[in-house]
Formats: structure tokens, sequence, C-alpha cells
């Protein structure tokens, strides 16, 4: 094909690469040389400015796509996110963001800096800084990607490439001004692009234009089908969770202890309190950070809307009992799987064919080589499974509705019965759905046209790229703190586009549970030392260290035990219940029978209290504790750390007389 | 202070009931509900014995120790309430308002705005503090 003949651009790509360019002028425009403008933008960031600022670093920090994800998922247990995140934000606005700004910091490792002059306190703070930015960093880029894939068709790969390349230029041209003054209309083009296709959606389908308001309906109707569902025999009562019930996937001290990280967690996210560091003044930040939480709340409401609305539509396709061949075109995407075979993996088994594989070995060969992401796929088929897609794939005609429609009518069924599903109807077991994409599905099942779908994946898009500036900003800083010379704007650019590098080219991880154990991080790392240092003037450069070095080895040493050693955690376990366990004998004397109604008392009441007394679980976790809130550990061993050898270093008054000076009323 | 005193009994009913101690004496059983509400409670009479006792010694300036004060309490309050709602959420999702299970609507929209009107009186409060600045 010549350059002539390459085909026109579609229109979501046109928006795309458009609203990039408006973002990189605007960067552009707001370029400077001046080191008070580059680093704290002048701090002439007054309550409008900085809340939006603080709200567009705060909002897609765990991006949208992921927390929609997470709560059409695990239902009302996914909702520890949002908990979590609101809690933190009154943390972060009453305990750590006030003082920062008073101490005329700029971040946390300036915080540190200035309180711990010379100390290796800063630099472990920087640390922890740096490597959580750059996580939070990666996850903006591979949100942006799969929105872009997603709902607007373009190459996930380009669009990261895109994003990074304009963050890195803006950046490196206009540091923190550039970086706050463009969060300000990108959050605001962000709330309207997520919230307008909600109210969309609850008109059409619940005849009320407030969606945050409007989804009781679809969690009623989900509350009947799930119920249907099992009645018609097309969902399994043990696998299927109601979805506003809680504790059924996650268990309540897991739960508490999920919270609390992500808790203290937010409450020291760098990249937000950064923004706190340029506001005009204290009694700014006060105020801005109230309005910030405001603002997050009006999109952060609308995501457990969509994850219910987008479970309602599914689940009302699967209650009336959908045989194969009526299957509608959503389930055909590429993040749906029904019965282990999709659309995709079905084209990919074509393109084999037609290079020139001849049985199955054959297609095998053909997947690993082009290390094509169906190869894993292909390789779990059952064998009826496999011969029926090869003898389709060599009658294929080309043409992709009728790839569809023999997919859907000849394909499935063989897969439905090789699963053991003899009902010809499609189950909730056998359809599975990549969280990430459900409420894409949603939207073509409710029938709003890829359209609207499309305006909420620009929305996921520019909250991203609005994080994406604030945690690319702060982890610039944190690698260079004379980040307005050549060198530190180069090293700026350096990490982004590094970040971009590791969405596209790094390994496939489950990215939801990289940032729990990044909050849990940011709570045993960062989260005491910044407490203790703001509001205990008697800790000492040596406490502020240790505190963090505790907190962090606690908090990696449980994650890399329950992950390469839960044996050693088992015993651990076993050795530490055996230690708070009450021995029998003494059970004997301290639960009379008669009072607790008997030797069955606990088997009918207490389930929680039995638990106790049980041996170790075997599950490989402390306690039962998953490694998604290892800061539980980390944070009170931290805080611990920081006073024991605070307490034992030498006292010093100056210290305390400075920190005291600069603690005046603030004007 | 009256605050520090009670706030050590409950510290210690708390304990004693963790340890058992209270079995055969009250005709029913303390869950930890009654452990957990007890200590969040001697922890915020002590809190309230020390923020009193720190304004009477004037030892730091009032602004300083006020300020403190709020900001604890605040945080406190915020952290009490993340930490109970879920478990609360269950059995408020017995009642249902326009679709919604109560629970489930709290922890996933009441809660921002109860935090953030929490935010705004901590902001409105502190700008009084710092008007009223070190008499």
């Amino acid at each position: 094909m010549t350059a002539l003949e390459a085909p026109p651009l579609s229109i979501e790509s046109v928006v795309f690469l458009g609203l990039l360019a408006t973002v990189l002028v605007l960067g552009l425009c707001l370029a400077t040389r001046r080191p008070e403008a580059f680093t704290i933008a002048d701090r002439r960031a007054g309550v409008a400015v900085s809340s939006l600022a603080i709200a567009a670093a705060l909002f897609s920090t765990v991006p949208v796509s992921m927390v929609i994800g997470a709560i059409f998922r695990l239902g009302s247990d996914g909702l520890y996110w949002i908990v979590g995140g609101a809690a933190g934000m009154v943390l972060m606005a009453t305990l750590l963001a006030p003082g920062l700004r008073s101490r005329e910091a700029t971040s946390p490792v300036d915080l540190l800096s200035r309180r711990f002059e010379g100390s290796v306190a800063p630099l472990l703070a920087g640390l922890v800084v740096a490597g959580s930015c750059f996580v939070f960093l990666t996850l903006q880029f591979l949100a942006i990607g799969q929105a872009a894939q997603s709902a607007l068709e373009i190459d996930s790969n380009l669009a990261i490439a895109a994003t990074a390349g304009v963050t890195a230029l803006v950046l490196a041209a206009g540091g923190a001004r550039a970086a706050i003054w463009t969060a300000a209309p990108l959050l605001v083009m962000a709330l309207a692009a997520i919230v307008l296709p909600l109210g969309v959606w609850t008109l059409a389908k619940h005849g009320w234009p407030v969606g945050q308001l409007a989804y009781g309906k679809a969690l009623e109707g989900i509350a009947i089908q799930e119920i249907d569902m099992i009645s018609a025999e097309l969902a399994d009562a043990v696998s299927l969770k109601p979805h506003s019930r809680p504790f059924l996937q996650v268990d309540y001290v897991n739960t508490l202890a999920l919270i609390a990280c992500i808790m203290t967690g937010t409450a020291a996210l760098p990249h937000v309190l950064s923004r706190a560091g340029a506001a005009a003044s204290v009694t700014t930040v006060r105020s801005a950070m109230a309005w910030a939480l405001l603002l997050a709340a009006v999109a952060l409401t609308a995501l457990p809307a969509y994850a219910a609305l987008s479970k309602h539509e599914i689940y009302s396709n699967l209650a009336r009992g959908l045989s194969f061949s009526d299957l509608p075109k959503a389930f055909s995407r590429s993040d749906v799987e029904v019965h282990g075979v999709r659309l995709r993996l079905y084209e990919s088994v074509i393109g084999a064919v037609r290079a020139g594989a001849a049985d199955a070995d054959g297609v095998d060969n053909h997947l690993q080589a082009g290390q094509s992401a169906d190869a894993s796929a292909w390789t779990h088929l059952a064998p009826a499974v496999r011969d029926v897609l090869l003898a389709e794939a060599r009658q294929d005609g080309g043409d992709a509705a009728q790839r569809f429609e023999v997919w859907r009518s000849k394909i499935l069924p063989v897969a439905a019965q090789a699963a053991g599903n003899l009902s010809g109807k499609l189950t909730q077991s056998g359809l599975l759905i990549a969280p990430d994409a459900a409420v894409y599905v949603g939207f073509s099942l409710a029938g709003l046209g890829t359209e609207w779908s499309a305006v909420l994946a620009t929305g996921c898009i520019l909250a991203a790229l609005a994080t994406a500036m604030a945690a690319a900003w702060t982890l610039g800083q944190a690698a260079s703190p004379s980040a307005v010379s050549p060198r530190g704007r180069a090293t700026l650019a350096s990490v982004t586009v590094a970040a971009g590098a590791l969405a596209v080219y790094g390994p496939t991880l489950d990215w939801m549970r990289v940032a729990a154990w990044t909050f849990s991080l940011l709570a045993a790392g960062l989260f005491p030392v910044l407490v203790a240092s703001i509001w205990w003037h008697r800790t000492s450069a040596a406490g502020a260290a240790a505190g963090i070095v505790t907190g962090l080895v606690a908090t990696l040493a449980y994650i890399g035990a329950t992950e390469f050693q839960p044996r050693q955690v088992d015993r651990l376990n076993a050795a530490v219940e055996r230690l708070v366990t009450v021995p029998p004998e003494d059970h004997e004397t301290l639960a009379d029978p008669a009072l607790t109604g008997g030797d069955n008392a606990s088997d009918s009441f207490g389930g929680g209290d039995s638990d106790e007394a049980k041996p170790a679980t075997g599950d490989g976790r402390l306690f039962g504790i998953d490694n998604s809130a290892a800061g539980l550990f980390g944070l009170p061993l931290g805080f611990l750390a920081i006073i024991l050898v605070s307490l034992v270093s030498r006292r010093r008054p100056e210290v305390d007389a400075r920190l005291t000076a600069s603690e005046a009323p603030a004007s | 202070m009256i605050e520090i005193g009670l706030g050590i009994l409950a510290i210690m009913a708390a304990a004693g009931i963790t340890l058992g101690l209270s079995d055969g004496l009250v005709p029913f059983p303390l869950g930890s509900g009654v452990i957990v509400t007890l200590a969040i409670s001697a922890l915020a009479l002590m809190l309230r014995g020390w923020y009193r006792l720190s304004l009477k010694r004037g030892k730091h300036s009032r602004h300083r120790v006020r300020s403190t004060g709020l900001a604890f309490a605040v945080a406190g309050l915020a952290i009490v309430i993340a930490l109970t709602l879920p478990a609360l959420s269950e059995t408020a999702n017995l009642i249902s308002v326009g679709g919604f299970p109560i629970g489930t609507y709290i922890l996933g929209q009441g809660i921002f705005i109860l935090f953030a009107i929490l935010l705004f009186l901590f902001a409105g409060w502190q700008r009084r503090i710092d008007a009223a600045g070190d008499p």
C-alpha cells in the first residue's frame, strides 16, 4: 500500500490527536525559565485553580476504568477504594497539606529536606516518592492505552506513545506552571465527559438525567436478576455473589485493612501534596482541599453508578436465557470471552490457517511465533473446540458479519458443550468480561451508540492525562532536585518516557494489585514520617530515617513472603496463633456452656469468634491479611520506630524553637 | 482532668472484656463491637483531656494547641467513620430508598458528601482559630 492509499483517520483519532495538540500548545504557551514559576508556579494559584489542580492530581490516581472494573467485579466489596480515598483526603487536608505549605515546602521530600537538613531521611523519602509516582504514571498511560483501544479504536501503544511524548514536552517546557494550569481545563473537560454519558444512560433507561441519583433502579434490577438467573439455572448460587451484599468477596477484616492502607496511602500521595505546596497560602490549601474533594466527588460518585448500570445490562441479557445464536454484537468485543473463546481468537486462527497452518500444532506455532495474546487461550481449549475453530477457519469467506455469525452459532455451542454447559444458553459462569472494559460492554448493550462510550473514554483519557502530569512532575522533582536546569528538564522528560515505555513493553501484571501495594508502601513508608515531622517537634533525623526504613522493610517483607514463601508465612502464623490463642484447658473455665448456650453455640452465632481459635489457615497470609494491605504491618511499626529512635536521640531545642515560630497563625 | 480518668476506665473495661473477665457478670455476651466502641471512646476522652490540660498549662501557645486538637479531632472522626461504616452497611442495606440500599449508597456516595462537609467545617473552624490568634 502506498502512502496515498493510507486509510483516512477516524473521527475518534482526530478528536484524540486534537485534544493532545491542544494540551501541547497550552503547555508550550506556559513555558518558562524562571525557577519560581517552573518549580512552584509562582504560588499564585488561588482556591479555584488549586482545588482544580489538586482534584486533577487525585482523581485518576487509580484510573477510572480500574475503579469501575473493581466495583463491577466485587460489587459492594469494591467500594473500599472509594471509602479509603475519601477518608485519605480528609487526613491529607487536616494533618499534612497545611503543615507542608506552612513550612514553605514544595513537596514531601522538600519538607523532609528542610526539617532534617543533611540527613538520609529525605533521600529515603525520595526513593519512596519516585517509586510510587513511577507506578502511578505507568498506570495512567496504561489506562489511556486501554480507553483508546476499547472505545476509540486507536492502537493502545500509539496512544500511550503520543500521550507520554506530550506529557514529557509540556513538563520539560513549563514545569509546575504548565502542570498546574493545564490541569484545571483538563479536569473540567474530564468531569463533563465522565458525567454526561451517565446522565444520557440513566435518562434513556430510568427516565432521570442525574445518573448518580438514578442508579438505585439498576441496583434493584440486579438483585431481581440475580435471583432469576439462579432460579433458571443460568447462574450458580455459589459462584454468583450478590452485588449489594458486602464481605462476600473481600472479608470484613481485609476490607478494614484495605481501607486503612488506602486511607493513609492517599493521605501521603506525593503528587497531590506537591499541588498543595504550590498554593498561594495555608488558608488557600484548606479551602482548596475541601473543594477538591467535592469536585472529585462529582465524578467519583459516577463510578459505582457505571458499574451497576453495566452489570444490570449484562444480567438483563443473561436472565432472559439468551441462546448463542442470539448473542448481541457487544459480546464479540476482544475483551469478552464466552466459554474461553473470543471472536478475536477465531480471527487469529483464520490468520494462522491463511499463513499455512494445517493443524492445531501449526496454529499453536503460528500464534506463539507472533507472540499473540491468543496463544495462551488456544492452548487451553478442548480438542473439540480447536477442531471446530480450524474447520470453520478453513471455510472463512473473509466477511466480518459472517465471521461473527459463525462464531456465535457454530463455535460457541461446541465450546459450551466442552465446558459442560448443555443448556444451549449463555450462562453467567460462561461469560468472562475484562472488568476494565465492562462499562463499554454495558454501553453497547444499552444501545446508546458508540459515540457515548467514546465520550466516556475521552473523559477517562483526560483525567489520566491530568494525573499523569502531576505524577510525572513529582517524579521528575524527586529524580532531579534542580528541575529547572537543562539536565533537570531532560530527567523530567526521560522518566516520563520511561514510564510510557514500561506501559507499552512491560510485563502483563495485575495492576490493581500493584496499585494496592503502592498505597501500602506510601502508608508505611511516607505517612508516619510526614505526620511525625509536622506534628511532633521531637522527631529526629535518625528517627525519621528509621521510620521510613522500618515501614518499608516490614511492608516489602510481607509482600515478598506472601508472594514467594507462603509456607514460611503459614508457619509464622501458626506460631503466632499458638502464642495468642487461649489453651483448651483455660477455654473450659472461661467459656461456661451454661452461659454461652451449649457446645454448639459458636456454630450458630459466633462464626467470627470461633475462627480466632482455629489453627493456621494455611492460606499463606498472616492473620488472614491479604498482601494488598501489607501496609497494615508497616504503618504501626513505622510510627513505633520514629518514636523510639527519636526519644533516644539528642533533643535539639533550637529546632523546636524554629518549628514553633513557623506555626504562627496563618495570614 | 476527669476525661483522662474516664478514658483510662474505658480502656480497662475494654481490656477486661477482651480477657473474658465480664463473662458471668453480664447476662449477655459482649462482642467486639462493644470493645471497639469502648476503645474509641477512651481514645477520644483521653485526647480531650490532654487538649484541656495543654490549654491550662500554657506550655504551648493557645493557637497551636487548638489547631492541633482540631486537626486530630477531624482526622480521627474521618478514620472512625471510614472504619465503622463498612461494618454497618449490611444492616443499613435492609432499608432501601429509591431503590438504593442505604449501606451501599453511603459507601459509594454518601461518604463523599459527609467528608466534604467535614472539610468545609474544618476550614471554617481553623479560620476562626487563626483569627483569634494567641491572646
